[in-house]
């Protein structure tokens, strides 16, 4: 009776609830047929082993303490206020201090308020509206190597990613909110965005053989010379936007 | 949050020990460089959160590194593997010779097809020997009879021996 492939992978693997089974080993040793089965399905095994090696890229640069770090950035139990929020209360609190101030007789801020009623008087100009501001906190910069790829590490909670394909040799990422860090390859930026809640604006060169957006697993963007693979922006014109 | 400094150093152990081949092994999987640094990236982290390494960090890793995959694999779709695997081919490090990058991108894809003819489970059998898992750590990975496991190893390497050489005589 001869050893089935189960027992001979055992054998092969060396594992020891059969390796210590000596009626088993000896049956392979005075067995021509097992044997030789063994030994093709050793071969078969160490092929296999070259043949996947194919499939091998290289690993991403990490480190246990950046894992740790990020292990922990998830345990703040307080996120920051939003910014909009921010800001609000800390003009609230401008205004209430600068009223109290402006209440106490013969202070320079009381004096500093009058002046600024006297002069706003009937034909003062009304302050125009400022543009909408790109807050930009961050950024990056890179001339890619013929082709580039976008990482963003994971999906963010909130804010938008805007693309522009423009005729420029320099690649671009700023960003607006939470900070970020960036990993740049010569063919790749990865935004290190954990936990991080964050617009983006980034700006590429159009004429690239390859160019990849990734947002955590997903391909949001693909495009091979001018012909686009994938796109899950919105598109308007030269603008790509993608909201979370 | 409070970490002691022996669990902190063991974790440090277990990543230098572990990291890469817990990539390479997601990587062989799913195919997709930047969703296995994810994966690998997001088993340490929830290592690191449980605060005490369990009884073999070894299989506790590649399990949870399975059940991110699978989920990650159930939210992308089949349309998106493919065009991740085509958008991935993009990206091959250069060989210098056109011809040898020719041949390592043809072989890359066979290998990826041949593994992909096999059911998951044998896959993940078969990569996970071919990183010294031992049958314990794998039946524990797969939720799978450790006695069973030999056998589906070697179904799994016939397997995928028979499917590369298909198409490497389709493509002759």
């Amino acid at each position: 009776m001869h050893l089935h492939d189960g027992e001979l992978q055992r054998l092969l693997d060396e594992e020891p609830s059969v390796n210590e089974n000596e009626s088993i080993r000896a049956h392979v040793a005075g067995c021509e047929q097992c044997s030789a089965r063994m030994e093709a399905m050793k071969l078969v095994f160490r092929e296999t082993g070259q043949l996947l090696t194919a499939l091998d890229e290289s690993p991403p640069a990490m480190s246990a303490d950046r894992l740790i770090e990020i292990a922990q950035r998830r345990h703040i139990p307080a996120r920051r206020a939003p910014r909009g929020i921010a800001w609000a209360a800390s003009v609230a609190g401008l205004v209430v201090a600068t009223i109290v101030a402006a209440a106490i007789p013969g202070s320079p801020v009381r004096a500093i308020v009058e002046n600024l009623f006297q002069d706003l008087g009937p034909e003062s100009p009304q302050p125009t509206a400022p543009a909408e501001p790109w807050d930009a906190q961050a950024g990056v910069a890179m001339t890619p190597d013929g082709a580039i790829e976008v990482v963003f590490e994971t999906t963010p909670s909130g804010g938008s990613i805007e693309v522009q394909l423009v005729e420029t040799d320099v690649a671009r990422i700023e960003v607006s909110g939470d900070p970020v860090g960036f990993a740049v390859g010569d063919r790749s930026i990865r935004v290190e965005n954990q936990d991080a809640t964050a617009s983006y604006r980034i700006t590429l060169p159009e004429n690239l053989s390859q160019t990849v957006i990734r947002v955590g697993t997903r391909t949001v963007f693909a495009k091979e010379g001018s012909r686009v693979l994938q796109n899950e922006f919105d598109r308007d014109g030269e603008l790509y936007r993608l909201a979370f | 949050m409070n970490r002691n400094e022996p669990f902190e150093a063991a974790f440090r152990d277990v990543f230098e020990a572990r990291f890469q081949s817990l990539f390479r092994y997601v990587n062989r999987l799913c195919g997709d460089s930047a969703a296995a640094a994810d994966i690998a990236q997001e088993s340490f982290v929830r290592l690191y959160q449980r605060g005490e390494l369990p009884d073999d960090p070894r299989a506790w890793l590649v399990t949870v590194s399975n059940n991110l995959f699978r989920d990650a694999h159930r939210r992308t779709g089949r349309r998106k593997e493919l065009l991740e695997a085509k958008a991935d081919r993009l990206f091959d490090d250069a060989a210098p010779d056109p011809v040898e990058q020719l041949e390592a991108r043809e072989r890359r894809q066979r290998v990826r097809e041949a593994l992909a003819k096999l059911p998951l489970r044998d896959q993940q059998a078969l990569l996970l020997r071919h990183e010294g898992y031992t049958y314990r750590e794998i039946a524990r990975a797969l939720d799978y009879g450790e006695a069973g496991v030999g056998k589906l190893i070697s179904r799994a390497t016939r397997a995928f021996q028979r499917a590369y050489e298909d198409l490497v005589d389709a493509s002759a």
